[in-house]
């Protein structure tokens, strides 16, 4: 449909599959193959598919479906756990000890991990809180604090400089020309090697600060980890934006786009070789060196622990790989499905074969909403990236749907101010809409909403503080009475134990268990007792009505 | 299956449906599971009923530490011995489709070990060492985490969980749902 291709036709030789770039550069893959036509389908005729706007909206599309889907689930997430789950308490002794069997539980091997696991953990958390009770003085203070100062500087310096290796390494033309594919891959090496040697240096440095809670240590790598990655992008994108971008009659967004094919590429084989021989020869190592102490552990697993919160941001960054890269080279996301899909089974045999259960019980709930959230920060920061391309620099001038454009963004404007014409209404209203004014007063209007959303929630808060003294003062009075009502019980000779008024509290005076017991044949099954309960009003309007406060 | 899907009539099989969370076909392999418990009595009699130590055989059973407690509370007898139909109530309100609120009940009757209707710091300290196994925490340490307890959950100040404190504590808590389920 006349389109212009590269005259010379280039063959397919296989290390295409490695640099993404050749034979990749004139097809679907970049951004470069892409015409700016008008297609007419079918030929000379009135219906037309126009390459500019289906391209972008495409993409903007997919980047608001993704950011609807990530909201919707990280709100979910987070108030099922934290807004439900601690409100002004956590109740973390009680859903440690009645949600601390998992009944799914039917080996003995994994049962006698579980009692080891929750012993251990009761201790730790019991010694914990016994030792909080001693105080650090002030020269102990003083002298953790400029630990934590210099090893936060020491981490500080090292991800800048790391930055600075990544910039110099993109911008270098002495490398490229050196080896024959390595000139390629040097800078996706580099980044891996980076990503991969650096996360558990921070984790050792952190060991030295002595954290108090173990929570908290896992908390400050992640973010450590999370501020490397991300720095390391940014200097990336940067690179790209000015540098990359600065050559208008190449085709810059094709190079951009199969360097960060390189980049998912180089990732997936580091991820593949971290999994060999991190855990499948630290268990062989385990297995032939160690064997002399082992005898009282028969039956049990050897091997190293699974790191959860490693492999959760290498997979995170993955993804911000593809979103960053999605405008660029649209079928980078099926070359990512490809690639979770052959890990996720890789990583599956992996921790059934290799690793070893670990003591500590991991708080999936809570952590959930952690890897979440740091996953729609990466989503955003890849989100502004991706805008400040398409608004912001210009595209280049011989390849892609925007050629000649001044911006990618220009396209959207046109059509607006092209409706002056037709629909003047449309016009006017987007205009009014996008003005300076009204921007600001709807962002006046979102930060005042959120203000009285959070003046209701300390309402509430101090009303539930208000709602237990309550109860308390209730619990009193139940104790008086029923003292009252055991002295005259005993004058009268009759046997009335407190037990029985908390008989009458709970559900199973409504009976259920009693009345199986006493008809013969068929007994009350949980689910006829449940609704029954349901539709029984008055019964329990106490309990309800003590329900229905509290939540 | 082509055994199993005689021994109940259609009738049954709704009814059953009606009232328990399960669909026909989660029954039939409800049935299954508990067949194979103990070949013979079933055979002879659906309504068999079976005791303890042969329920206990399930090994989703075997290695749970409350095991005895969920015998009793399910058993309509209320020594341990369950019919198909104790058993299949049991495994209704420990499947997925279950209200939280049903498996909260449940819950609570079997952390009541002596059926005086609350959870007293007697059957606290009775669930701790059930759930830490061979080892034990010193009486220290276990007063503490008894204390720890009663101060987040016991509202009233008597020094026990009556059902609408624990309801309030556990649903919520996030893990209770997953940890609390069977699947056969």
């Amino acid at each position: 449909y006349g389109f212009s291709v590269n005259e010379t036709s280039v063959s397919f030789t296989g290390e295409e599959l490695l640099t993404g770039g050749n034979w990749f550069n004139n097809t679907e893959l970049y951004y470069g193959f892409y015409t700016d036509q008008v297609i007419e389908i079918p030929v000379n005729s009135t219906t037309s598919y126009n390459m500019k706007y289906a391209y972008l909206f495409t993409c903007g599309g997919y980047y608001i479906l993704c950011l609807i889907t990530l909201a919707i689930s990280i709100s979910q997430s987070y108030k099922m756990n934290y807004i439900e789950g601690s409100g002004t308490h956590t109740f973390y002794n009680v859903s440690r000890v009645f949600c601390g069997w998992d009944y799914n539980i039917t080996d003995k091997a994994a049962a006698r991990l579980k009692h080891k696991s929750f012993y251990n953990e009761m201790k730790e958390y019991l010694s914990g809180s016994k030792k909080k009770s001693h105080k650090k003085n002030m020269e102990e203070r003083c002298k953790l604090l400029f630990l934590r100062v210099l090893t936060n500087l020491l981490i500080l310096g090292s991800i800048a400089g790391l930055s600075y290796l990544v910039f110099w390494i993109s911008g270098s033309g002495t490398l490229k020309g050196s080896v024959y594919i390595l000139s390629d891959l040097a800078l996706s090496l580099c980044v891996s090697a980076i990503f991969l040697v650096f996360p558990p240096i921070f984790s050792k440095i952190a060991q030295f600060e002595k954290y108090e809670e173990p929570k908290n240590e896992l908390y400050i790598n992640m973010i450590r980890t999370m501020l490397l990655k991300t720095c390391v992008l940014g200097i990336l994108v940067y690179f790209w934006f000015t540098d990359t971008a600065k050559d208008k009659y190449s085709c810059w967004e094709t190079a951009v786009g199969s360097e960060i094919y390189r980049l998912v590429l180089v990732d997936f084989f580091f991820i593949l070789g971290a999994t060999f021989f991190l855990e499948f020869l630290r268990r062989i190592c385990g297995q032939y060196c160690c064997n002399k102490g082992n005898e009282e552990q028969e039956g049990q697993a050897m091997g190293p622990e699974f790191d959860i919160g490693r492999n959760t941001l290498d997979l995170i960054y993955s993804q911000a790989l593809c979103w960053l890269g999605t405008f660029y080279s649209p079928l980078l996301s099926l070359v990512m499905m490809v690639k979770l899909f052959i890990i996720f089974y890789v990583k599956m045999v992996s921790v059934l074969q290799n690793c070893q259960p670990s003591l500590r019980p991991w708080r999936a709930a809570k952590s959930h909403t952690i890897f979440m959230g740091f996953l729609f920060f990466f989503f955003l920061m890849a989100m502004v990236a991706v805008a400040v391309g398409v608004i912001i620099i210009e595209p280049s001038k011989v390849c892609g749907p925007f050629r000649g454009e001044e911006k990618a963004y220009s396209i959207v404007t046109n059509l607006i101010d092209s409706w002056k014409g037709d629909l003047k209404v449309l016009h006017d209203i987007i205009n009014f809409i996008s003005s300076p004014g009204s921007i600001a007063s709807i962002l006046v209007a979102l930060c005042v909403g959120t203000y009285y959303m959070r003046i209701v929630m300390i309402g509430h808060k101090e009303m539930v503080t208000l709602l237990r003294q309550q109860l308390h003062m209730e619990g009193r009075d139940k104790a008086y009475l029923l003292r009252m009502l055991q002295d005259v019980s005993q004058k009268k000779k009759e046997k009335l134990g407190p037990s029985n008024v908390n008989r009458l509290l709970s559900p199973t005076s409504n009976s259920t268990l009693e009345a199986g017991q006493r008809t013969a044949g068929r007994r009350v099954f949980a689910r006829t007792a449940a609704d029954t309960v349901a539709t029984m009003a008055p019964g329990n309007t106490r309990m309800r009505n003590l329900n229905g406060v509290l939540r | 299956m082509g055994g199993s899907q005689s021994v109940f009539s259609e009738q049954e099989l709704s009814d059953y449906q009606e009232l328990t969370y399960f669909t026909k076909k989660e029954i039939l392999h409800v049935f299954k599971r508990f067949q194979t418990l103990d070949p013979d009595s079933v055979e002879r009699d659906k309504n068999a009923k079976l005791n303890r130590e042969t329920i206990l055989k399930l090994p989703e059973l075997q290695v749970n530490p409350f095991n005895d407690r969920i015998t009793t509370v399910f058993s309509s007898a209320g020594d341990g011995c369950m019919t198909f139909e104790d058993f299949l109530d049991m495994m209704s309100v420990f499947s997925d489709n279950a209200p939280k609120n049903v498996k909260v009940e449940y819950a609570f009757r079997i952390y009541d070990f002596d059926e005086d209707d609350v959870i007293s710091g007697k059957d606290l300290r009775e669930v701790i060492n059930r759930l830490t196994g061979e080892q034990a925490l010193n009486d220290e340490e276990m007063e503490q985490l008894i204390q720890n307890i009663l101060e987040e959950a016991d509202l009233d100040d008597d020094d026990s969980l009556s059902f609408a404190e624990f309801e309030h504590v556990i649903s919520k808590a996030p893990d209770f749902i997953n940890s609390f389920r069977i699947r056969l």
